[in-house]
């Protein structure tokens, strides 16, 4: 459905893949849960997400230049098809509420306790509307531009951290066994890696001649590396026990770095970040959903379509959890619940991709 | 709205209007303190029978 001239790069998909995994991750943690062993959750996940990446890299390269919804309706024809880009859209959906509410709950503990978090709200999802009113071409030149820079001021905090950090605080390791570790790496996995799905949606847009399994693979390798990273300072820096106390942990950390008695306060920019790589993440979802709504009207253009749907957006996510603690209380339930859509459909369709194209090629 | 109904696209004027209308009622009825149920209640509902959780 995305219009032809809409064309991006490797490296800006890439780019966008990569500020989509760290997006809401980086504020609210995935696994803190697991304590000293964190790390080792995280190497687990990436290790589960590697072959959910190899099939959604195999979808994208067996239908080159198609997106999701159009390998979807080639598949399954009109009736099924319809049901299953449904379910994906009602997906994309819900997690663009998830997101925002995630990013208005943080700002409103973190900064302005008194703003109704509609407003903030509401000017998230004016910005996401004008993203995805000026193209994917767009977002794509701009994560580009902005990710060196989130890039460098994450490692910049991790350096900083540094003097604060104890070393024993990651022993000792596996002392509550593997239980928290193993159910911490499926958190991981279904928040944030497997939601990556959305890319087989955004890469109809890819030149043909790039290479899916390579922009996944990368992805996994970089977005693991800092989450790893990220996990191991927050844990080093706050300890076991403080790490699970705070609901967002990397906030805390950072706003403990002092140099010398010119640079404080650096909070406000890892802020910044956190609030940006939420609303490129925001803007992807609302492609997505903007994409599936339009196929399932047989619609020509989805972009007209952005407005009422971001709007739709904004009022779910205000009415999605009473308090921040339902918030983090149901992030133990998304990993089951988005299981349907990261790993079942996925699968499914992977499989019926595969017959489909192997029959055809001996026709 | 105009572009759209320059160009006659009737279909997607409906779908507009349809969205518009839906959200407008939502921010009515959230203004005027009528719960709304969330639906994270019904999909934690399903999901904790499936997995015994």
């Amino acid at each position: 459905m995305l219009m032809k001239k809409e064309i991006i790069s490797s490296k800006q998909g890439a780019a966008m893949m990569l500020m989509f995994t760290i997006g809401s991750t980086l504020i609210i943690g995935g696994s803190r849960q697991a304590r000293q062993d964190a790390w080792i959750s995280i190497l687990l996940s990436m290790l589960m997400a590697l072959p959910i990446y190899l099939i959604y890299a195999r979808i994208l390269r067996l239908f080159p230049n198609k997106g999701l919804f159009d390998i979807v309706e080639e598949l399954f024809g009109k009736v099924f098809s319809k049901i299953i880009i449904l379910l994906f859209t009602w997906y994309f959906f819900h997690l663009a509420s998830m997101i925002i509410r995630n990013i208005t709950e943080f700002i409103q503990i973190a900064s302005f306790p008194e703003t109704p978090q509609f407003f903030v709200a509401l000017l998230i999802g004016i910005l996401c509307i004008y993203i995805v009113k000026s193209g994917i071409e767009v977002l794509g030149r701009l994560v580009e531009f902005i990710l060196p820079i989130v890039l460098l001021i994450i490692l910049l905090t991790i350096m900083a951290s540094i003097p604060k950090m104890n070393w024993m605080n990651i022993k000792p390791v596996l002392y509550n066994g593997w239980q928290p570790v193993i159910s911490r790496s499926f958190y991981l996995f279904s928040f944030p890696f497997a939601e990556t799905i959305i890319f087989t949606i955004i890469f109809s847009t890819l030149p043909t001649k790039s290479n899916p399994y390579k922009i996944y693979l990368l992805n996994l390798i970089i977005s693991s590396l800092l989450l790893l990273l990220i996990s191991l300072r927050n844990i080093l820096v706050l300890g076991n026990f403080n790490v699970i106390r705070y609901y967002f942990p990397t906030y805390t950390v950072v706003s403990l770095i002092h140099l010398g008695e010119f640079l404080d306060r650096i909070e406000i920019i890892v802020s910044a970040i956190f609030v940006f790589s939420s609303i490129i993440k925001t803007s992807l979802c609302l492609f997505a959903t903007s994409i599936g709504t339009a196929k399932l009207f047989h619609l020509d253009n989805y972009k007209p379509l952005a407005s009422p749907l971001c709007l739709l957006i904004l009022n779910v996510s205000f009415i999605l959890y009473q308090n921040a603690m339902e918030m983090f209380n149901w992030l133990e339930i998304y990993s089951y619940y988005a299981l349907l859509f990261q790993l079942v459909l996925p699968i499914f369709i992977w499989i019926v991709a595969e017959i489909k194209t192997r029959y055809s090629a001996k026709i | 709205m105009i572009p759209m109904y320059k160009n006659k696209q009737w279909l997607l004027i409906g779908v507009y209007s349809f969205f518009i209308l839906f959200s407008y009622i939502f921010i009515l009825l959230i203004s005027v303190n009528i719960h709304i149920p969330s639906p994270s209640t019904p999909i934690k509902k399903i999901v904790t029978w499936i997995f015994h959780l």
